[in-house]
C-alpha cells in the first residue's frame, strides 16, 4: 500500500495521497458527514524554502480541533483537504500533499502532511436526502454566502451560492402534491436570490455574458425582479450594447421612477446614446449628401 | 368506405399508444422501461453453468451477486483472483458496480482491486455503476479514487452514460454536485455529443443540467474561482 494516487488533478493544483494503513471499507465521509481527524507532520514550501498556510485557513490553523463537517469549508485549501478526506475510509491513515501554482504556473505552495481519519458519521446520500433536508441545506449555505459577501470574499461566497442552488435544483422537479403552495414560492424565491447573488459576484469581475445569463435566467421567473434589470442593464454597457442597456433602465424607472441607481444609470448612458445618434445623423447626412 | 374506416381506427389506436407510450416515459416510475439497448456493453454476457467449476467465475458471479462471504472466502485463498476477468475484460470490481453490491465493492478495495480497470470497449467499474443508475455504487467508487474523467472507447465519460439513460437522476446528482462536473458536462464524445446534449435527447432531467451552466459554476474558470493564488499577477 505505498502506491501514491492522485486524489484530483488540475493544472494549477494537484492533490495527491499514499495510504500508509487501511481502514475500514465500508465507512466513507460522504456531504455533511462529520469528520474526526488527527493531523502530523505537516510541512508547507515553495522553491525559496519554507512558507506559511494563510490564517484563513481552519484546518491548518493553530485551534483547529480536529472536527471536519464535509462541504462546510470556505477556504479554498481546507476545501481542498476535504477532497482528500473524501477519497479516505473510516481509520485510514495517510500521506496527502498539495500542490499550488499561479497564473504563471509557478510554484507557490506544496503542503505536505499525515492524516488519521478517525471517526465518521455516517450520512444518507444526497441524492436520498428529502427536499425539506435539501432545502434546509440550500438555506446554510445561503447564508454563508451572504456573509462572505459582507467580507468581501467573492470567490467563497460564489462556490457557497453555487452550492445552494445546486441543493435546490435537486429539489426539482417541484411536486405540487407534496410540496404546498407557500414553499414552492419559497423555493423559486430562494432560487431567483440564488441566481441574483451570483450576477452580483460576476459582475464584480466584469464578466458581463455570465451576468446576462444569470439576470435572464431571474427575469423568466420574475419579470418585473429590480436588482436584475439593474445589474443586466450594467452588463449590456459592459459589453457597449447601449441601447438594450437602455431598455432595462426604462423599465426600472417604470417600476420604480424614484429609484437612484437606475436614475444614475440613465444620466451615464444619455450622453452615449445621444452621441451615437448624433454620429448616426452624420453618417446618414454625408450619405446624401 | 369499408376500408378507410378500418384506416381511421387504426389510426386512432395508434394515436392512443403513443400517447400512452408518452405519458410512460414521463413517469419516473416507468420511464425505466425504455433504456435504449443499443449500447449496452454489459449485454450478451456469457451464461456460465456451474459458476464453482472455475474460480474466475466463481468470484465473478459472486461479485455480482454480491455474496460477500463467498467472495471474502475466495479471497482469502487466491488474493490474487482480485485481479481476474473475463473474456470481455469485466473484473470482480465491474461486476460488483454493476450489480451495486455496496459491501462487495469494499471487500474488494480492502483486497487491493484496480478502480480504474478499463473493459474491452474501456468501460470502468464507474462506466458499469453509472449505465445502471446504481448510485450508492457510483458514490461508493467516486470515494475510492474512481477517475470521474475517465473515457470508453467511444469517449464516453460515465457523465454521459447517467445522462443518456432515462431513469438516472440519483446518479447525475451525485456526479453534478462535485466541482468538476462543469468541464466533463461539456466534454464530447466521438459522436459529438456532450452529456448535456445526450440529456435533452434521453432522459427526462435534462433540467438538473442547469447546475452545471458556465455562469453559475465558475468566475472566469474553476482554477480562477478555486485557487486564490490564480488571482496574483
Amino acid at each position: 500500500m505505498d502506491k501514491e494516487t492522485i486524489v484530483s488533478s488540475r493544472p494549477d493544483r494537484e492533490i495527491r495521497k499514499i495510504v500508509v494503513a487501511q481502514g475500514d471499507y465500508t465507512l466513507v465521509p460522504y456531504e455533511d458527514s462529520r469528520c474526526k481527524i488527527v493531523l502530523t507532520n505537516v510541512n508547507c514550501k515553495n522553491d525559496s524554502g519554507k512558507c506559511t498556510i494563510e490564517e484563513e485557513s481552519k484546518i491548518f490553523g493553530n485551534n483547529f480541533d480536529g472536527n471536519v463537517l464535509i462541504g462546510d469549508s470556505d477556504f479554498f485549501i481546507d476545501k481542498d483537504f476535504e477532497l482528500i478526506l473524501q477519497q479516505m475510509c473510516c481509520g485510514e491513515k495517510c500521506e496527502a500533499t498539495l500542490v499550488y501554482r499561479n497564473s504563471k504556473g509557478e510554484l507557490v505552495k506544496e503542503i505536505s502532511c499525515n492524516i488519521h481519519l478517525q471517526e465518521v458519521t455516517e450520512e444518507q446520500l444526497i441524492s436520498d436526502w428529502s427536499w425539506q433536508r435539501l432545502f434546509e441545506a440550500a438555506t446554510h449555505h445561503k447564508q454563508k454566502g451572504i456573509q462572505l459577501v459582507k467580507e468581501k470574499r467573492f470567490t467563497e461566497a460564489f462556490r457557497r451560492f453555487n452550492k445552494a442552488l445546486k441543493m435546490i435544483i435537486a429539489i426539482e422537479p417541484v411536486d405540487p402534491a407534496v410540496i404546498d403552495e407557500a414553499t414552492v414560492k419559497e423555493i423559486t424565491d430562494s432560487k431567483i436570490k440564488l441566481y441574483n447573488n451570483l450576477a452580483y459576484l460576476q459582475l464584480q469581475y466584469h464578466e458581463y455574458d455570465a451576468v446576462l445569463q444569470l439576470c435572464d435566467r431571474v427575469l423568466k421567473l420574475d419579470q418585473l425582479n429590480v436588482k436584475a434589470l439593474y445589474r443586466r442593464s450594467l452588463a449590456y454597457s459592459g459589453l457597449k450594447m447601449y441601447e438594450e442597456a437602455w431598455v432595462d433602465v426604462q423599465n426600472g424607472l417604470k417600476l420604480d421612477p424614484n429609484d437612484k441607481a437606475f436614475q444614475q444609470q440613465a444620466n451615464t448612458l444619455k450622453p452615449i446614446l445621444e452621441q451615437r445618434n448624433e454620429n448616426y445623423t452624420n453618417v446618414i447626412k454625408k450619405m446624401f449628401n | 368506405m369499408t376500408d378507410s374506416d378500418e384506416d381511421n381506427l387504426n389510426f386512432d389506436d395508434l394515436q392512443n399508444i403513443t400517447k400512452q407510450i408518452e405519458r410512460y416515459k414521463n413517469d419516473p416510475d416507468t420511464s425505466g422501461m425504455f433504456v435504449s439497448g443499443w449500447d449496452d456493453a454489459d449485454q450478451d454476457v456469457t451464461v456460465v453453468d456451474d459458476p464453482k467449476a472455475n474460480p474466475i467465475d466463481y468470484i465473478l458471479w459472486a461479485a455480482e451477486n454480491g455474496n460477500v462471504q463467498i467472495l471474502n472466502e475466495i479471497l482469502s485463498k487466491r488474493p490474487d483472483l482480485v485481479h481476474a476477468c473475463d473474456s470481455d475484460g469485466y473484473t470482480p470490481l465491474h461486476r460488483a458496480a454493476y450489480g451495486n453490491h455496496i459491501l462487495a465493492i469494499a471487500s474488494l478495495l480492502k483486497a487491493g482491486a484496480n478502480i480504474n480497470l478499463k473493459t474491452e470497449l474501456g468501460w470502468t467499474p464507474l462506466h458499469s455503476a453509472c449505465n445502471w443508475n446504481n448510485y450508492e455504487a457510483v458514490a461508493r467508487l467516486l470515494a475510492a479514487g474512481a477517475d470521474s474523467y475517465a473515457v470508453s472507447d467511444g469517449e464516453q465519460t460515465p457523465l454521459h452514460l447517467a445522462a443518456a439513460v432515462s431513469h438516472s437522476k440519483s446518479t447525475l446528482l451525485i456526479l453534478l454536485l462535485r466541482e468538476d462536473s462543469t468541464e466533463i458536462a461539456n466534454k464530447c464524445n466521438n459522436s459529438g455529443e456532450t452529456p448535456i446534449q445526450l440529456a435533452r435527447g434521453h432522459g427526462i432531467y435534462a433540467p438538473i443540467f442547469e447546475m452545471v451552466l458556465p455562469a453559475v459554476s465558475y468566475i472566469r474558470s474553476i482554477a480562477f474561482t478555486c485557487n486564490s493564488y490564480m488571482k496574483e499577477v
